[in-house]
């Protein structure tokens, strides 16, 4: 009995060729252009500030403090000239962000230490962020104090002959005075823009399963397939079950196409591979809770909806919605501490948080049975409430 | 076979069905008929146990419905299949949830339903002839003792239902016990034993000749008269008067014992300005059934 459930059910979905591409083809697609689009924003050689530059003063000083800027690989300098020297004399469609007036008398106000002093000038568009300020002025300063050192060891060498060798370990040269080392990476890797997609859509993806799930069971509903089937001795509880191990099935075939597609696709498009974690065990477990919450909603979605076109529509705004708030359109790192926090409502964010902590953070099983838990309790919780709700109407023979 | 007591149900706090009673032999082709919205398949769906009663109890040979599940077959009133599969792939759904692997034995329902030239067609493309052929065959996988039949001929053209009909004999003759619900009057006239339902009560049971009893001792006249409002009217008011019904040019009218012939002839002659002369008939299921319902209600 329960393996014609399985049977019947796998012949509907893979009969089911608008579902098979929402739930194999649209996810692998955003996983390629999300890595493919994200990718420098992930990558510490591309240049996140622009800015320009007009020197006034025309010294030595003043053009070792640009060579220093132009060494940074986080800026990008634009020529300009001279007279626009406020952002409203340029043009509509520049991006400059910052215009660094460099004075007269720049060199001679370096040497002269004063508290007051305003050695630079700087223009910064009104769009700028504080963070971005805050970096270019931490640019700024370390440069004009390597520049003060420079001009230091230069006045102290008549006086102590070896100044310059006994100073030569001070130098702001930036990168290779820290070791930076990304928590569960090998001491080369780094995150990538698809370590961070790949979990994301794998995530939206797995919750895809509303669409079939539903619309099979809608389907039964109206073709009256579930009342000869309420006429055996058909249980909600084995009902369901014929529905699960499916959906289980697919959810992880989709798991494994998706790593597919981030291991194997997204670098022959020129993007980074996603590189896998050490714990299959705990890849499983993830995915087998996230599996649970996706086919509890989408059952329980399948029990309240009337026809095919709501349990559609509410399951992709139910999608979208999750998605949005658990961190898969927008990663949880850019969102504020309340949103970050708001976020957690999402079984997309626990999932999420358990795939991050498997292919980012190089965690195993330990790290992710709290969120696999949470996942299966919600799911559980779920497919109870739908087994009531479905109970309730089956008994009003509705 | 089938036995119902007092069977109730309310939805909303409406009666949808009003203590039933049935009894239904061994063999027998049971019809309840009914208008829509009567309550004929909530009945046969707490026959099934598909819902539950809110009060009374349905014993199907000597078991309650429950456990009686694995020995009847049914077919809902639209189909029952999966319209995405084929028709074998429904046949061997249905046959492997009641743990039938024998295909020589579905093979030979195919055949015996002329659906072999389907086998391998989506069910969702067939004719509504076919598709109740298939509806049938899987409701006959396990080779049930009892079928239930909502509706079973709704919407097919008369020469299938003539054939699906004949099944029905066949399958009786074979000892099965069929439930058949509808609102055709030929198609009760068919049945070995009825029960005609209104409002979500039983009005009337018996045998097509038994149930014509029911009339008592009112009369049905007929007569050959065009359909004509006024005349409709005029009748109205005749005393003893239960029902006028026009069939094409054929007027038949049922009235108590007591009503006179001679007044209703001067009324029909005057409206028509046709002399009229009634004819007394045999009264058919239709006329009971109308009469019955509108006394009842």
């Amino acid at each position: 009995m329960f393996k014609a459930m399985l049977i019947k059910e796998v012949i509907l979905v893979l009969r089911d060729r608008h579902a098979l591409a929402a739930l194999f083809i649209m996810p692998s697609i955003f996983i390629l252009i999300m890595s493919l689009a994200l990718k420098d924003t992930f990558s510490n050689e591309r240049a996140l500030l622009n800015y320009a530059v007009i020197d006034r003063d025309n010294t030595e000083q003043s053009e070792l403090l640009q060579k220093y800027l132009q060494t940074s690989p986080v800026l990008l300098r634009h020529e300009i000239t001279e007279t626009a020297s406020q952002f409203q004399d340029l043009g509509v469609g520049d991006n400059l962000q910052f215009i660094l007036i460099i004075p007269a008398g720049f060199a001679q106000q370096l040497s002269a230490v004063k508290e007051d002093a305003r050695l630079l000038r700087l223009e910064v568009s009104s769009d700028v962020k504080q963070e971005v300020l805050t970096i270019f002025r931490a640019k700024l300063s370390t440069d004009i104090l390597r520049l003060r050192l420079g001009r230091m060891k230069e006045e102290l060498a008549p006086f102590v002959p070896d100044i310059a060798s006994r100073l030569s370990g001070i130098e702001f040269t930036g990168d290779g005075l820290i070791d930076v080392h990304f928590t569960g990476m090998e001491a080369n890797q780094k995150p990538t823009s698809t370590q961070q997609s790949v979990p994301s859509w794998i995530v939206f993806g797995m919750f895809f399963v509303i669409i079939p799930m539903s619309t099979i069971f809608i389907n039964e509903r109206r073709q009256n397939t579930l009342t000869r089937m309420s006429a055996m001795n058909i249980t909600i509880p084995a009902l369901f079950a014929g529905k699960i191990i499916p959906y289980l099935i697919i959810n992880h075939l989709q798991v494994w196409l998706m790593i597919g597609v981030g291991v194997f696709l997204v670098p022959l498009l020129g993007g980074d591979a996603l590189t896998l974690g050490h714990s299959v065990t705990g890849l499983i477990m993830v995915s087998l809770g996230l599996s649970l919450a996706a086919i509890g909603t989408s059952v329980l979605i399948a029990v309240l909806a009337e026809t095919v076109e709501q349990a559609t529509t509410i399951g992709g705004l139910v999608n979208i919605l999750l998605g949005a708030i658990g961190g898969i359109m927008v990663p949880k790192f850019y969102m504020p501490k309340a949103m970050q926090d708001f976020a957690n409502i999402s079984p997309m964010s626990w999932g999420l948080e358990g795939f991050l902590d498997i292919f980012l953070r190089g965690l195993g099983p330990a790290a992710v049975l709290k969120e696999t838990l949470a996942l299966a309790a919600c799911g559980c919780f779920l497919l109870l409430l739908a087994g009531v709700l479905l109970s309730h109407k089956m008994r009003r023979g509705v | 076979m089938i036995h119902a007591y007092n069977l109730t149900k309310r939805f909303n706090g409406h009666l949808a069905v009003d203590h039933v009673s049935l009894d239904i032999s061994r063999g027998e082709i049971f019809g309840l008929l009914g208008p829509n919205a009567a309550g004929k398949t909530t009945i046969i769906r707490m026959l099934c146990g598909i819902i539950t009663s809110d009060d009374g109890e349905v014993v199907i040979g000597d078991r309650n419905v429950e456990k009686a599940k694995a020995g009847f077959g049914y077919v809902a009133q639209h189909f029952g299949q999966y319209e995405e599969l084929s028709v074998w792939e429904n046949i061997r759904f249905y046959a492997r949830m009641y743990r039938v692997t024998d295909e020589q034995w579905l093979l030979h329902l195919l055949d015996r339903y002329q659906l072999t030239s389907f086998k391998e067609q989506l069910s969702g493309s067939l004719s509504g002839g076919y598709k109740r052929r298939l509806a049938l065959v899987c409701a006959l996988a396990h080779d049930p003792d009892v079928l239930f039949l909502d509706e079973p001929t709704a919407g097919i053209d008369p020469v299938t239902r003539k054939l699906l009909w004949d099944d029905f004999y066949a399958l009786s003759a074979e000892g099965k016990t069929l439930f058949v619900t509808t609102h055709y009057m030929e198609e009760a006239q068919r049945c070995h034993k009825l029960a005609f339902l209104s409002s979500g009560r039983i009005v009337a049971k018996g045998s097509p000749d038994e149930l014509k009893e029911y009339l008592g001792d009112a009369r049905v006249f007929r007569a050959i008269v065009p359909y004509k409002p006024e005349l409709r009217e005029a009748l109205l008011g005749t005393e003893g008067l239960m029902l006028i019904n026009q069939f094409g040019n054929e007027l038949r009218i049922i009235v108590a014992a007591e009503a006179a012939k001679s007044h209703l002839e001067e009324i029909i002659t005057t409206v028509t300005g046709t002399p009229c002369s009634l004819q007394t008939a045999r009264p058919n299921l239709e006329d009971i059934f109308i009469a019955l319902t509108r006394e009842k209600s």
